[in-house]
């Protein structure tokens, strides 16, 4: 991180929430040095955001990311919070540890695909198991692209990447399921190019008592788009796609393959096929938090009922 | 009730390890079942709790000590007992910890051989692996209990260790120590508390990692910093970093601070004991469990009139080239007895020594050293 | 075209508001003209400094705008954003100083 960032002379008026970002705390002007379009900077952009209007206490919000190209996002949350960067999937098992240790925290978790389906997929089981009061947030970008772009356990049937050269042949995992299965009691997911409903799914997971599960489908425009045709999700319907070689056409991609869960009810397995759905999954508030029932554990142990 | 009455207690190694802990302010316990060392967690599953402490068992080694780390930031005491596969899980983590200079102990309690191995067998063959545990170059503390009493009491050390110098402390005990019972003595409560470094937020708050101070040249190690306060640097990366946890540009420094911070402070770090060495001409230096047969072996050949004594090392890492140059350098030979077969403390006496004394191994696997064995070798070295 | 004044995308009178756009610090990712619902952005002609084309407003369609802020929740180098006139309780004063 020796260079913050492209820096050009800081125009007057500026964006309010550059100055309340990190680097731009720091510097007085600041551009995330991600990928043109990369879906990061706008959730970089948004956290720090809300992080900012919700007036959010950093001391009880401690930032756990993982590995990735999101790990950059240390320069650009908001400059107050406490951040760890935590090892390549351990993320949700270090926030495990923070939250016991200090049961009024309530640990943000950035991972990615790779990250947390991918190497941490047990820690994100158990941790989703315990309803641990925290929040994880899945980037999907479908690809490993820090490291040059390799297929990721969420890379779509077909898709190439510089793992799978010719076409992508695995069955791609599904980080929604899975945390259904292992018993998150929050679980949604939304796409990049909906920024406000994940303003509204992130304050209501802010509010939520309990593992709060939130899938990003985010663009990777250098190692995904450039790569592969807009007609991913859309085979069924035999059309000759054209690279997504811009965050535009990545975003606009993005939208058309992403289904509303009530609509998805609809469709056909064929149409559904390497398609997102999106919505909220499973909401239950009332389900037992872990750090509660410890500290009902350390009364029974300490002589009370 | 933290601190155990004060008393004569008969006590099983593991448990006396766990008291130990608690009495040094354990408050986070992460572990995983293993065969030798599940009285740890099972112990303490059920007094952690009673001292408001968390004991979690996490779904894999890999998990508890990320989770230890995590508490660890957060300003708890924090430890984890594994064994040998464990600790190869886990090194990941602790070059990580090494890095950000997080306080935590780590008992390991060692079993038998590669691979699986007889899980019930002591066999002090982790002994590379805690000194290289993990990527990257960092100095450990690596503590060598001998008795049951001793891992109450090397307990204490090593949280003091942790909180002073900001490194991974390890506690070497094995499936023999761990699972042997003996009379522990505990101390009152009193006393036991003057002992214990407390994990508080200083007044001066100078820094936040350690650095080197140019004007004197010693290396200041603050106290620990603790997430959720104001007492913490903007970022934890475990990148070479500056004082407030910036990376910096010249990683050199920051990795030479790392070693030196140990280096520096050896002579408060290394305990090593003697017995019987004023007159000694033949030196046994020996750590963990065969240290006990020696004592006896030393008894007998005293008898004989054969003039032996015992170097015992406490400290294992950072190894204490100083003590055992100074003992060796008028003996006529010096004898390792090792529960290893390779003779990983016999190689670095080899160093300190550089080879003008003449160093003979005692390998034993699996079994405890008799004292007729080391008796046997101390006859024929005397002739 | 001076460095130091931003150029106003669109002004909407009635509402009070303005989209403004910090020209150099555009990546040319055209997040925004893809997210904006009423598809009132195009990207513009001109270079930055960032050798990438920037957006700017279609012609005419100006006053469609309804101030959604998709776009500069979609922006990743918080280049686009709305700013009112009106009084705005937090941060959007603070930044006009």
């Amino acid at each position: 991180m020796s260079g913050i960032g492209p820096m050009y002379p800081n125009e007057k008026p500026e964006n309010p929430y550059v100055l309340v970002s990190y680097a731009g705390h720091l510097l007085g002007n600041y551009s995330s040095r991600l990928c043109a379009g990369c879906g990061y900077g706008i959730i970089g952009h948004i956290f720090t955001r809300l992080f900012e209007d919700e007036k959010l206490d950093p001391k009880l919000y401690p930032l756990v990311l993982g590995i990735g190209c999101y790990s950059q996002m240390l320069l650009t949350v908001h400059y107050a919070t406490q951040k760890v960067l935590s090892l390549h999937g351990r993320a949700p098992a270090l926030a495990t540890g923070m939250k016991m240790a200090n049961p009024q925290m309530k640990p943000i978790i950035f991972t990615g695909d790779g990250d947390c389906l991918g190497i941490g997929g047990n820690h994100f089981i158990h941790t989703c198991r315990r309803n641990l009061d925290c929040i994880i947030l899945i980037f999907n970008n479908s690809i490993y692209a820090m490291t040059g772009g390799q297929g990721a356990p969420t890379t779509l049937f077909g898709a190439k990447s510089t793992t799978t050269p010719y076409k992508m042949f695995e069955n791609r995992s599904d980080g929604v399921k899975l945390a259904l299965a292992a018993g998150a009691t929050y679980v949604a997911r939304t796409t990049v190019a909906h920024p406000r409903t994940f303003m509204k799914y992130f304050r209501k997971a802010l509010k939520h008592k309990g593992t709060s599960v939130i899938e990003l489908i985010t663009p990777c425009v250098t190692y995904f788009g450039r790569k592969n045709l807009n007609n991913l999700g859309a085979e069924y319907l035999g059309l000759k796609g054209e690279k997504m070689d811009t965050a535009g056409k990545m975003i606009d991609w993005i939208k058309r393959n992403s289904i509303r869960v009530n609509q998805a009810k609809f469709m056909n397995e064929e149409e559904l096929f390497n398609k997102y759905i999106i919505g909220e999954f499973r909401y239950a508030p009332d389900q037992p938090e872990y750090s509660d029932e410890y500290a009902k554990i350390q009364k029974i142990a300490r002589g009370g009922i | 009730m933290r601190f155990m009455p004060e008393g004569k207690y008969l006590m099983m190694g593991n448990i006396a390890m766990s008291e130990g802990a608690l009495a040094a302010g354990l408050n986070f316990f992460g572990g995983y079942p293993i065969t030798p060392s599940t009285e740890v967690i099972e112990h303490l599953a059920a007094r952690l709790p009673q001292v408001g402490g968390v004991c979690m068992q996490m779904e894999d080694e890999l998990a508890s000590i990320n989770a230890v780390i995590g508490a660890s930031l957060v300003g708890a005491k924090a430890m984890t007992a594994t064994s040998g596969p464990g600790i190869a899980l886990m090194t990941e983590t602790i070059s990580m910890a090494a890095n950000l200079e997080i306080p935590f102990v780590f008992c390991d309690v060692q079993r038998n051989g590669p691979g699986t191995g007889y899980v019930t067998e002591p066999h002090h063959n982790d002994i590379g692996l805690m000194r290289f545990a993990g990527n990257g170059e960092f100095q450990v503390i690596t503590l060598a209990p001998m008795s049951c009493q001793e891992l109450y009491d090397l307990t204490i050390v090593a949280f003091n260790f942790a909180e002073t110098y900001r490194c991974p402390v390890f506690i070497m005990s094995d499936a023999y120590l761990g699972h042997l019972h003996e009379v522990v003595k505990i101390p009152s409560k009193e006393k036991v508390e003057k002992m214990v470094i407390k994990r508080e937020i200083p007044e001066d708050i100078i820094g936040k990692f350690s650095y080197k101070d140019e004007s004197t040249g010693k290396y200041i190690i603050p106290k620990p910093p603790i997430m959720g306060t104001d007492y913490c640097p903007p970022m934890f990366l475990s990148q070479p970093h500056s004082l407030e946890g910036m990376p910096t540009p010249k990683p050199q420094i920051f990795t030479e601070m790392m070693i030196k911070k140990i280096t520096s402070n050896i002579d408060k770090i290394a305990l090593t004991d003697t017995y019987k060495l004023d007159d000694a001409e033949i030196i046994i230096i020996a750590y963990g469990l065969p240290v006990r047969a020696s004592y006896r072996a030393v008894d007998l050949a005293r008898k004989e009139g054969i003039k032996v004594g015992i170097l015992r090392l406490i400290t294992i890492w950072p190894f204490p080239d100083e003590k055992v140059k100074e003992t060796v350098k008028d003996a006529k030979v010096v004898i390792v007895p090792e529960l290893n077969y390779t003779g990983v403390i016999a190689e670095q006496v080899e160093r300190v020594t550089n080879l003008n004394t003449p160093v003979i191994r005692i390998p034993n696997v699996c079994e405890i050293h008799h004292p007729h064995d080391i008796l046997k070798v101390i006859k024929e070295v005397d002739k | 075209m001076s460095w130091f004044k931003i150029p106003k995308l669109l002004e909407n009178k009635e509402k009070n508001f303005s989209l403004f756009l910090n020209k150099n610090r555009c990546g040319g990712c055209q997040a925004c003209v893809y997210v904006c619902p009423t598809g009132i952005l195009e990207m513009g002609g001109e270079l930055n400094m960032r050798i990438a084309y920037t957006p700017r407003v279609k012609e005419g369609k100006g006053k469609y705008c309804t101030a959604c802020k998709r776009c500069e929740y979609g922006c990743p180098d918080w280049c686009i954003y709305i700013l009112d006139e009106s009084e705005k309780e937090n941060m959007a004063k603070k930044a006009k100083a």
